[in-house]
């Protein structure tokens, strides 16, 4: 395999769905200031971003934001992405063909393992 | 099979609850006491502890989250069922991100196949810490739940590079559990209690080789790029930032005997850190403003 190809791989199958900042967003920077990943920046001194290449979609920043305008890539209110945001959208991401449905978790029992 | 787990999808039951952390306080550069105290009994409380802290306040001075507590102390038992809930917490979230480690990188060609194996390895190992804490809870009487779990471990083992990776899981998440266990077997030890020092000793071996794994595998998958590596460090910094818990753990001196949870600095040398990590490590805390 090409290192080319390894990269691909690496950065469309190693991560969840990047974050997008979506309408709404009222500038207050705290997904800035708490993601690890330095993904966030203000594009232009004007509004936030994402940058999909970097946010693996840990999810960090979902909590502290208090419009709930940052959402991830695959969540249907991401339709709504603002402008500034589309430059930086990770296009190459995508889910993985064969994932479970995660929605029902399997309980943990004593015992069980 | 899936590759990204997200904190959404960690497999949890009824009993768990969890907390988020206020994000201002892990990464800021100042901090004051007032958050750290706040922030504190939001991810270590329950309704007992903040009881018996209000207990404390009311004798004047405000709780005093930051020292050390002894066994003879009336507040140890809720003390140590907390400490014990919140490594149980940990070692899920470490077997978790270590098994996305072990499977996340399969198909990179430019990482050896020693990577996995040790990833492997310590999967394996934080099995059997879970057991081991999992019994520890049952021994100081705390059920799981009692205190609530709070996800920033892990959330600083998602990035999509192993050398990122191992950083964040490894080198601070595993960094950190040693620091705690040194606290533990402290308080076990001079509580002439052997099931909880003799217990967490042992674990502490292992967890001295997966911090090892972190320092290794970080310097080998970077020695040849100095752009990657320089970005690994500044992620390294935030992350030993967020894990100083607010500049809360004590002077960072490993004879310290009277703050809460300084640097284990033998473990850490035995898993690898030079003087120089440690002390990147201790200048990482923010400043806490009005400290008492």
């Amino acid at each position: 395999m090409s290192i080319m190809r390894s990269v691909e791989r690496r950065m469309t199958r190693r991560r969840g769905a990047p974050y997008v900042i979506v309408d709404g967003c009222i500038e207050c920077g705290m997904c800035e200031r708490v993601c690890p990943y330095d993904a966030v920046f203000m594009a232009n001194d004007l509004e936030y971003v994402v940058d999909g290449a970097k946010c693996p979609g840990c999810r960090r920043c979902l909590d502290p934001c208090p419009v709930g305008a940052i959402v991830p890539m695959d969540d249907p209110r991401a339709t709504g992405v603002r402008g500034s945001n589309r430059p930086f959208l990770f296009a190459a991401w995508q889910q993985e063909p064969d994932q479970p449905d995660m929605s029902q978790h399997h309980p943990v029992t004593p015992g069980s393992t | 099979m899936k590759k990204l787990m997200t904190t959404d999808d960690l497999a949890r039951d009824e009993r768990f609850r969890r907390t988020p952390v206020p994000l201002d306080f892990l990464m800021a550069e100042e901090v004051t006491v007032e958050q750290v105290e706040e922030t504190m009994l939001m991810l270590l409380g329950n309704d007992e502890m903040r009881q018996t802290l209000e207990q404390q306040s009311a004798g004047g001075g405000g709780p005093n989250i930051f020292r050390r507590v002894r066994p003879e102390e009336d507040d140890a038992p809720v003390f140590i069922k907390s400490q014990m809930h919140g490594i149980f917490m940990g070692e899920m979230q470490a077997l978790e991100a270590a098994g996305r480690s072990a499977w996340d990188f399969t198909d990179d060609d430019e990482l050896p196949w020693k990577f996995q194996f040790d990833m492997a390895r310590q999967c394996w190992d934080e099995t059997r810490h879970v057991e081991t804490y999992s019994a520890l809870l049952d021994h100081v009487g705390c059920d799981i739940g009692e205190f609530a779990e709070n996800l920033f471990l892990f959330e600083f083992g998602c990035s999509d590079d192993p050398a990122e990776r191992v950083v964040g899981v490894n080198r601070c998440l595993e960094g950190l559990a040693l620091d705690v266990f040194n606290d533990t077997i402290r308080f076990g030890r001079s509580a002439d209690d052997d099931t909880i020092w003799k217990s967490v000793d042992y674990v502490s071996a292992d967890e001295v080789t997966h911090v090892r794994f972190g320092q290794v595998w970080s310097k080998a998958l970077t020695a040849d790029d100095p752009e990657r590596r320089a970005k690994i460090v500044n992620f390294q910094r935030k992350v030993d930032r967020a894990f100083s818990l607010g500049g809360l753990r004590g002077a960072y001196d490993g004879a310290n005997t009277e703050q809460f949870l300084p640097l284990a600095i033998e473990f850490r040398k035995l898993a690898g850190f030079t003087d120089q990590d440690i002390a990147d490590v201790a200048g990482a805390a923010p400043k806490v403003k009005g400290r008492r």
